[in-house]
């Protein structure tokens, strides 16, 4: 299941509570919540990721949901994680020099 | 810098080698934490330990799997690392966490990095360089040789560990956005968000108005920051430090009380924030009797008026119009949140420094769009008023974030929450956060340097019985522990109960207290209202001669028995001896109580009456005494005060009743004056043993 950044732009906030709930319960994490421009009553953007088959969900609700991008087409950030332990031989190394 | 995020094993490893670096010229002492995690076992994670290459199992013991130099997958063990140089003694400590949510990588680097980037300073006898913020040799020797530092780099290494593996999580999600712990909670769910665990407004439901959390209030929204389902990613746990990692943060508070300072390390999105308590509600610096202990208002936590929400407001036409009185806003010594405005002040100023990145500092319930209970730093900071024999905490949290839009910066970023980190000539957006957030604890670090390093004792000081009119006094002293001398700027006494009117006995202002030295404060209260209990604070504002001011308050828990309940014993011919677990009344408004009085003749002067009858009868004889000033009712909507009291009453031949009761005062003003217009004492349960 491949999961998408989103982007809503809602009325004010009886409509993003409703969003927002709807999000809550599609699993999604919502990454930002924040007003449109100064004024609320510009609009409230609500920014999340969600998995491919919730989007059909929330649409169903009247919910306009922008795909800002699939992150299956993203680097997987576990290749940013360290695959061994770095740190080991220089470990092992000082305690040997200190047992002498 | 390592170029790559820190695998678990590393980060132990890491800490490891640290100690063996510099264990040379400082205490760097690993401690492991005495809660181990109880994350998800067995076949679970042997399939992900399958999936990665860089686990190996190497042995089984007890159905428990062990991978790669021993660490048990599944049930892991959490590390913290204690630094302190030099040989100064007593000393502040400050407790840095991160790696509190799996997702947010980052945390656990920041930290890891900040603590061997001092102590190679300090090594070296160096400048410790942050991009272009340089602190200078002698300011690393000063923190290191002045402080005791505690870092808990990875609260929750089963969160990291499943985030960091492949495949989908129970909800389909990738499990690189996994947040909680791993803990198996009712199948198929798992994990608690460890910062909605502490023992902070923990039961919101009991605590907060219905409103904020079942959506008819839009603008509350205390759903997006709590909750009680185990299938959300905020999902609270089934009781407070309910999890071993939690339990893990508690444990250092308890067991390192020279603990002033405590910062949580997390990852905002978009904005860099340093927060500040309370997360629950707009605060104020008036009515100390509307704060988080006061169960009068329950019902009303949580729900702000129209206009004042600073997230929805202005321009906002959704909110309820009906305003929810009394008006709930939390409590917070003024001194205290000048303090924390002036530390996240500095905070921002160094982060600023080393490449331009602009933070904001923010109180709690502003930092992001909802409310949150059950948090870490406002556990931490609400210590000192639950438990007297707490000291003071300053606790933060910083929300490190990319700043400004995320696309546009970042645009080659997978998600929010992990920023590329890829060797050279790949592209590194992680190590200028860890720059920034490394100067930023820094600068908390010197500034902790700042706030005076004194003891008060003796600390609760029992006035005793203290009566209308009568003058009590009593000597508190304060040591000057630091290296500069230490001025007292003021002193006054704030009551922190529905007190009476104390006229202070004190000239203290002015006095400088040498290094090493104690000066002796002479304390005095003399009510000049009826009361049945008195529970206040002595404050003592400090500043150091020679440094910039930080406003400080210290302060000493006051008790005493006024003359109410004095009258209350003598009216009734009680002679009142305390049970020996309590040794003292206490305060009215926070906290439940045990009374245990010795009336043989209790059959006798009860004339028949049932306790619960008796108890209601002395109630009212002695509310109608009770007058309340202006000063000590709510600014804004006036008090509510409710207090539990057990009341134990022995007779001859030791035949003891029990009652468990609840008080409940409402204040009104008659004539200019505030009277408790109505006392509603509801007996729970009572029982003849």
């Amino acid at each position: 299941m491949s999961m998408v950044e989103i982007k809503i732009v809602t009325g004010k906030s009886k409509e993003a509570a409703k969003v927002l709930k709807l999000l809550q319960q599609a699993h999604a994490v919502v990454s930002e919540v924040k007003r449109a421009g100064e004024d609320v009553k510009q609009g409230i953007v609500i920014e999340a990721y969600l998995t491919k088959e919730s989007i059909g969900r929330l649409e169903s609700e009247g919910v306009a949901v922008q795909v800002i991008r699939d992150l299956s087409e993203s680097k997987d950030p576990r290749t940013f994680v360290s695959k061994e332990n770095r740190f080991r031989d220089a470990l092992e190394k000082l305690r040997q020099t200190r047992r002498r | 810098m390592p170029g790559k995020y820190l695998n678990i094993e590393e980060v132990k490893t890491k800490l490891e080698l640290i100690c063996l670096q510099y264990g040379d010229i400082c205490e760097c002492e690993l401690i492991q934490l005495p809660y181990a995690t109880s994350g998800e076992k067995n076949t679970d994670i042997i399939k992900e330990i399958n999936n990665n290459d860089y686990y190996e199992i190497t042995g089984i013991d007890n159905d428990d799997y062990y991978v790669n130099s021993g660490v048990k997958a599944g049930v892991k063990d959490c590390w913290a690392i204690r630094i302190k140089a030099g040989f100064s003694t007593p000393r502040h400590g400050i407790l840095m966490i991160g790696g509190v949510h799996g997702e947010e990588w980052g945390s656990t680097d920041i930290l890891v990095y900040f603590v061997e980037s001092m102590l190679q300073a300090y090594h070296d006898h160096a400048d410790l360089v942050l991009g272009s913020k340089t602190y200078l040799a002698a300011e690393v020797k000063e923190v290191l040789e002045s402080l005791e530092i505690f870092v808990v780099p990875l609260v929750n290494p089963d969160g990291r560990a499943f985030s960091y593996s492949e495949g989908l999580d129970e909800w389909n999600r990738d499990r690189n956005l996994w947040r909680k712990n791993r803990t198996a909670t009712t199948t198929p769910d798992y994990g608690v968000d460890l910062n909605r665990n502490y023992d902070w407004l923990f039961d919101y439901k009991a605590h907060m108005h219905q409103d904020t959390y079942n959506g008819n209030r839009p603008c509350e929204l205390l759903n997006g920051g709590i909750s009680d389902d185990p299938k959300e990613d905020n999902y609270q746990g089934p009781s407070a430090f309910s999890e071993p990692e939690t339990r893990n943060v508690e444990y250092l508070l308890n067991q390192y009380p020279n603990i002033r300072f405590f910062v949580d390390v997390h990852c905002a999105t978009e904005l860099g924030l340093i927060g500040y308590p309370w997360f629950d509600d707009d605060p104020q610096n008036d009515d100390f009797l509307m704060d988080f202990r006061n169960e009068s208002y329950n019902e009303f936590r949580g729900i702000r008026q129209k206009g004042t929400s600073w997230f929805w407001c202005p321009g906002c036409d959704d909110c309820a119009s009906q305003l929810v009185a009394p008006l709930y806003r939390e409590y917070m010594a003024k001194e205290d949140e000048e303090r924390y405005k002036e530390i996240g002040k500095e905070m921002v100023s160094a982060i600023q420094a080393v490449r331009g990145t602009v933070y904001e500092v923010r109180r709690g319930n502003q930092l992001v769009w909802y409310s949150e209970v059950a948090d870490a730093i406002d556990y931490a900071f609400s210590r000192h008023k639950t438990s007297p024999e707490s000291g003071k905490v300053d606790a933060l949290v910083i929300e490190w974030g990319p700043y400004g839009e995320w696309l546009q910066d970042w645009p080659e970023c997978t998600n929010k929450f992990q920023p590329l980190y890829e060797e050279p000539p790949g592209i590194d957006r992680m190590t200028p956060v860890i720059l920034d957030v490394s100067a930023g604890l820094t600068a908390l670090c010197k500034t902790a340097l700042r706030v005076p390093l004194i003891r008060l004792t003796p600390n609760p000081l029992d006035f005793g019985m203290v009566v209308r009119g009568g003058n009590v006094q009593r000597c508190v002293s304060l040591t000057n522990l630091s290296t500069q001398h230490v001025k007292i700027l003021w002193t006054k006494i704030e009551p922190t109960s529905p007190a009476p009117v104390v006229k202070i006995i004190s000239a203290n202002a002015g006095v400088m207290v040498t290094p090493g030295q104690s000066e002796t404060l002479l304390v005095g209260f003399s009510p000049v209202s009826d009361v049945d209990d008195i529970e206040a604070q002595l404050l003592v504002g400090l500043q150091y001669e020679t440094e910039s001011i930080i406003q400080d308050v210290r302060s000493v828990k006051l008790h005493g028995m006024g003359d109410l309940v004095s009258a209350f014993y003598q009216a009734m011919s009680f002679r009142p001896r305390h049970s020996q677990d309590i040794s003292r009344l206490e305060t009215l408004c926070h906290s439940e109580f045990t009374l245990t009085i010795d009336c043989p003749q209790f059959e006798a002067l009860s004339q028949g009456l049932s306790l619960s009858e008796f108890l209601r009868k002395i109630r009212v004889w002695h509310v109608q005494s009770l007058r309340i000033t202006e000063d000590h009712r709510s600014p804004m909507t006036g008090s509510l005060i409710t207090s539990h009291v057990m009341i134990r009453i022995r007779t001859l031949g030791n035949k003891e009743y029990k009652a468990r009761c609840r008080i409940r005062f409402t204040l009104q003003k008659a004539s200019g004056r505030w009277y408790i217009n109505a006392a509603d004492i509801q007996v729970l349960e009572t029982e003849e043993i």
